[in-house]
């Protein structure tokens, strides 16, 4: 088996197309951007998985639940000044994943992993008592951008996924580091 | 006063703002390119209306999804009518969502929570 | 999850736009045309250009749609979810790309390939009366629309097909097909 991950393979594309079907089915993977994120992108890939959806008969309160996640995991993967990111979403059978993962500036990985620490430790009502804090501040939003990511982002997908948000870093460059978070749909959770 | 009336679109939502009828409307998608940009001209006309409002002013939330950063000018939209409310002008929100929506519906309880506004949740029954 | 990141690269290195693995229906593909389409015209892309880029998408998916549709019923046993396809759509600098991938029964395989051959070495008017031959019933295909569909990319594309068969097993083999379209208007 060959995977992605331990070789890159560059041209033709065509040679990646097995291996990477391969891939995609073995983690359960139904699709995968990789782009700058811009709500057109948003409303599309919406109406794609809404079709998926639709397609594979899912339970409506999972559809809606992971079309929330969907559109919050966009927000955070909006960047102006480093454009591209990649969003990867898994259907298994008893849970949805949804992944985001960008760029950030590598000096601001310690602030942005505290922070996601910090809320994974959060019980569902301090959860709602952060959130409500950052809903009405008003404070610069320097403040309420932790790495160049919005906090209240965050927020909102730790409540609305029901479980821990899993994230990693991965080093890409000297300024910039890639970060991953992830939000999971446990069916049984709902 | 003229009412204020946005045709929606796939990204942005529906409103309407009558003050003939004192009746409101938001419905549809909220994901704007620019949020701000796109609240501005709903809130500037919420200020004019707040110095005659009508004794009754009812507002329908019908929103299918929409993300945090239009959550925040959603607030900003319901405080202003707070605002309205505590001057001694009746106004009513009902808060729409589906019934297989449970994030939908925590939203509405969340500005319940944050507001002094009489807001109702009223369930959609999935036809 | 971790592996985010190997997919971002791999997509950025072989400039992947989106990449879809699952079963193919009617409504997916529309949705899956949609958001091309948006994406173009978000893009600035030329118009012409946009034009033949969703073109051979709806073709190319409509092959694939014809190979799976062709496959027998699943057998329980097999582990390949031989029913199941690949979608993928690449920017280069010079080319759109869009390439499928889906199983096929490995005796189908020799006939595949001479007809992509057949095809590939044809000129413009060889290929549009290949493609008149096949529609009228005395060309090479038997199986009609499969072969019709594959002229047609050829046709629209402008470029030669690029093909691959991947050996799964001692039955099926996984078929992928790429075709380009060029980003220079007038061609």
């Amino acid at each position: 088996m060959v995977a992605p991950q331990s070789e890159l393979l560059h041209e033709p594309a065509l040679s990646y197309a097995y291996p990477l079907y391969r891939n995609m089915l073995d983690n359960s993977i139904v699709f995968m951007y990789h782009g700058p994120i811009t709500p057109d992108l948003v409303v599309d890939v919406l109406g794609l998985v809404e079709y998926r959806l639709g397609d594979t008969g899912e339970d409506r309160r999972v559809s809606k639940k992971l079309f929330n996640i969907m559109v919050e995991s966009f927000t955070l993967g909006e960047d102006n000044r480093r454009g591209h990111a990649a969003l990867v979403v898994r259907q298994l059978p008893y849970l949805y994943s949804v992944c985001i993962g960008r760029r950030i500036p590598s000096p601001l990985v310690y602030q942005v992993k505290a922070f996601l620490d910090r809320v994974n430790t959060l019980s569902p009502d301090q959860l709602r008592e952060e959130y409500h804090r950052l809903l009405q501040s008003r404070e610069p939003d320097q403040v309420q951008f932790i790495g160049g990511i919005p906090s209240i982002s965050v927020l909102d997908l730790a409540r609305k996924s029901h479980d821990f948000l899993h994230y990693v870093f991965e080093y890409v460059d000297d300024e910039d580091t890639f970060f991953s978070l992830e939000a999971r749909i446990r069916k049984n959770n709902l | 006063m003229e009412a204020l009336r946005i045709e929606s679109t796939h990204k942005t939502p529906r409103v309407i703002l009558d003050p003939e009828n004192g009746i409101f409307e938001f419905s549809g998608r909220s994901i704007p390119e620019d949020s701000v940009g796109f609240y501005t001209p709903i809130f500037e006309w919420l200020d004019k209306y707040a110095q005659q409002p009508l004794a009754r002013t009812h507002v329908r939330f019908d929103l299918e999804y929409f993300n945090t950063s239009s959550s925040k000018n959603i607030l900003e939209v319901l405080k202003r009518l707070e605002a309205i409310h505590a001057s001694g002008h009746e106004v009513r929100v009902t808060w729409y969502y589906d019934e297989d929506d449970e994030d939908m519906e925590e939203t509405g309880q969340d500005y319940q929570a944050l507001l002094n506004l009489p807001i109702e949740l009223s369930v959609k029954v999935q036809s | 999850m971790s592996m985010t990141y190997s997919y971002y690269k791999n997509m950025q290195l072989n400039n992947i736009i989106f990449v879809y693995q699952g079963e193919v229906t009617a409504d997916l593909v529309s949705s899956i045309l949609q958001m091309v389409e948006n994406k173009l015209e978000g893009e600035g892309e030329d118009r012409k250009v946009k034009k033949r880029v969703f073109n051979v998408m709806v073709e190319c998916l409509q092959n694939v749609y014809h190979h799976l549709d062709a496959l027998p019923p699943t057998d329980p046993a097999n582990p390949i979810k031989d029913k199941t396809a690949l979608l993928m759509i690449g920017r280069e600098e010079k080319d759109y790309y869009i390439i499928t991938g889906n199983h096929v029964i490995n005796d189908r395989i020799p006939d595949l390939k001479s007809r992509l051959d057949r095809i590939n070495r044809a000129s413009k008017e060889e290929l549009k009366q290949l493609y008149q031959e096949v529609l009228t019933g005395t060309g090479f295909s038997e199986k009609g629309t499969a072969g019709l569909g594959m002229i047609d990319i050829a046709r629209k594309s402008g470029q030669r097909l690029g093909y691959d068969f991947h050996p799964v097993n001692d039955r099926y083999s996984f078929f992928s097909l790429e075709a380009r379209v060029s980003r220079i208007a007038d061609k």
